[in-house]
């Protein structure tokens, strides 16, 4: 009778193991659009200068430095070669403000990326829910400029993966 | 982390075996009692009582075994739960009904006149059920667009199922004339799964919670009536070597 019951409790030690309460940072969940930038004439990777992405109707850029607090510039400004944006997961289209050299005055130039793409919503776990998947449209996205132009300091864009599935590979290659 | 808990259970239905065997001895016998048979039935109280302090738990559970020899029962339970999970990204609701058979192998010695039992026992478990996912949230780590909203669904799946091991050990105890009272611990293994597409199945009636592995938990709580239908006699075992001394 005893062997049973240490035998139980050891078996039942095992069962509760499985945690799955918690939604682990390693598990895919709703992917960001992966943007690698390009230097136009050689083809190689190459970081941006002072580079900061808002979206038209929000208040503040992303923070790509977001332990910095928000009255400080820096935190809204990369100089990366590769940046990750969110989607909207409620819209089906999103419209960017890539501005280069944001703070200095005269060699800034703003350039407008719109996204439109398809939403799909596809169960994960217990833990972390559901996700939602994108899929880039044909001719997405489109190049605009600010009403006062000043010429675009985006040169090319080429679309790698048109399905946003996970944050593992570059979406998106920006020539500059 | 999952093989190792598939290989203690298979360990411990393994020996659950030996321990039954090992009754077997060879023994001469005295007949010195007379042992009741019959059916037992009973409800499980604790599925009642959470259907009434739970809002979004109703079940009902119908318990029964007949014994068969002198240690061995045909056991199994009846029942029906509809459930509603309300987790941090989810809220679904399962609803579904359940039937579990298999048998007891009673340990407990009872002493002239006694009937308890404390017993070990297997389950095979069917259940056949529907989820209706009520409400979720998109899991999105990126906080730019602010938080996701909980989105209702409504979504409905039908024709899901599931089948499982259990292994059972629990009391019994008589308390007043053919009135039993008792609990049970169980331990489950998933052996089928019919899922959703686009879903989980993420409770399972009978089976209960489900984790990311197979293996499940499950409790009971009973009260039972004893329907006597027969008696017998049973030979009280008295080992050779006592014997032989004489």
């Amino acid at each position: 009778m005893k062997k049973i019951v240490v035998l139980l409790l050891v078996a039942l030690s095992f069962s509760s193991c499985e945690k799955d309460d918690i939604c682990s940072a390693e598990t895919d969940t709703t992917p960001q659009l992966v943007i690698e930038f390009f230097d136009s004439t050689l083809s190689t990777s190459k970081a941006v200068t002072k580079l900061s992405v808002k979206e038209t109707g929000e208040t503040y850029p992303i923070a790509f430095n977001n332990l910095l607090p928000i009255e400080n510039t820096d935190r809204f400004i990369t100089s990366a070669a590769k940046i990750k944006i969110p989607l909207k997961i409620d819209s089906e289209s999103v419209k960017y403000e890539f501005k280069l050299n944001t703070g200095g005055d005269l060699l800034e130039n703003t350039d407008y990326l719109e996204f439109n793409y398809a939403l799909k919503t596809v169960y994960v776990s217990r833990a972390c829910g559901f996700k939602t998947l994108f899929s880039l449209n044909p001719n997405s996205p489109t190049k605009t400029d600010i009403t006062l132009p000043d010429n675009f300091w985006i040169i090319k864009i080429t679309v790698i993966q048109p399905n946003i599935l996970n944050e593992n590979e570059t979406h998106i290659k920006i020539y500059f | 982390m999952k093989h190792i808990s598939k290989y203690i259970f298979s360990i411990l239905v393994f020996l659950c075996s030996f321990l039954l065997q090992a009754q077997d001895k060879k023994t001469d016998s005295v007949v010195i009692k007379k042992d009741r048979f019959g059916l037992r039935v009973g409800i499980d109280l604790f599925k009642i009582s959470k259907s009434f302090f739970d809002k979004n738990y109703k079940g009902l559970e119908v318990v029964g075994d007949y014994r068969i020899t002198k240690n061995y029962f045909i056991a199994g339970e009846l029942g029906n739960e509809n459930k509603t999970v309300d987790d941090y990204q989810l809220n679904f609701t399962t609803k579904g009904t359940y039937f579990k058979v298999g048998f007891n192998y009673n340990l407990y010695d009872n002493w002239l006149g006694m009937e308890n039992l404390t017993y070990v026992g297997l389950r095979y478990g069917v259940s056949s059920f529907s989820q209706t996912l009520n409400t979720y949230s998109i899991y999105n780590r990126n906080k730019y667009f602010g938080e996701s909203p909980t989105i209702a669904s409504g979504e409905k799946f039908n024709g899901l199922s599931a089948q499982w091991i259990e292994v059972v050990a629990g009391v019994n105890a008589k308390v007043y004339n053919n009135i039993y009272v008792g609990f049970s611990f169980r331990i489950n293994k998933l052996m089928a799964n019919k899922k959703p597409e686009t879903f989980d199945n993420l409770y399972i009636p009978g089976f209960n919670r489900t984790y990311d592995g197979d293996f499940g938990v499950g409790f009971n709580y009973t009260v039972s009536y004893f329907i006597p239908l027969y008696k017998k006699k049973i030979e009280i075992a008295i080992p050779k070597k006592v014997a032989k001394k004489k």
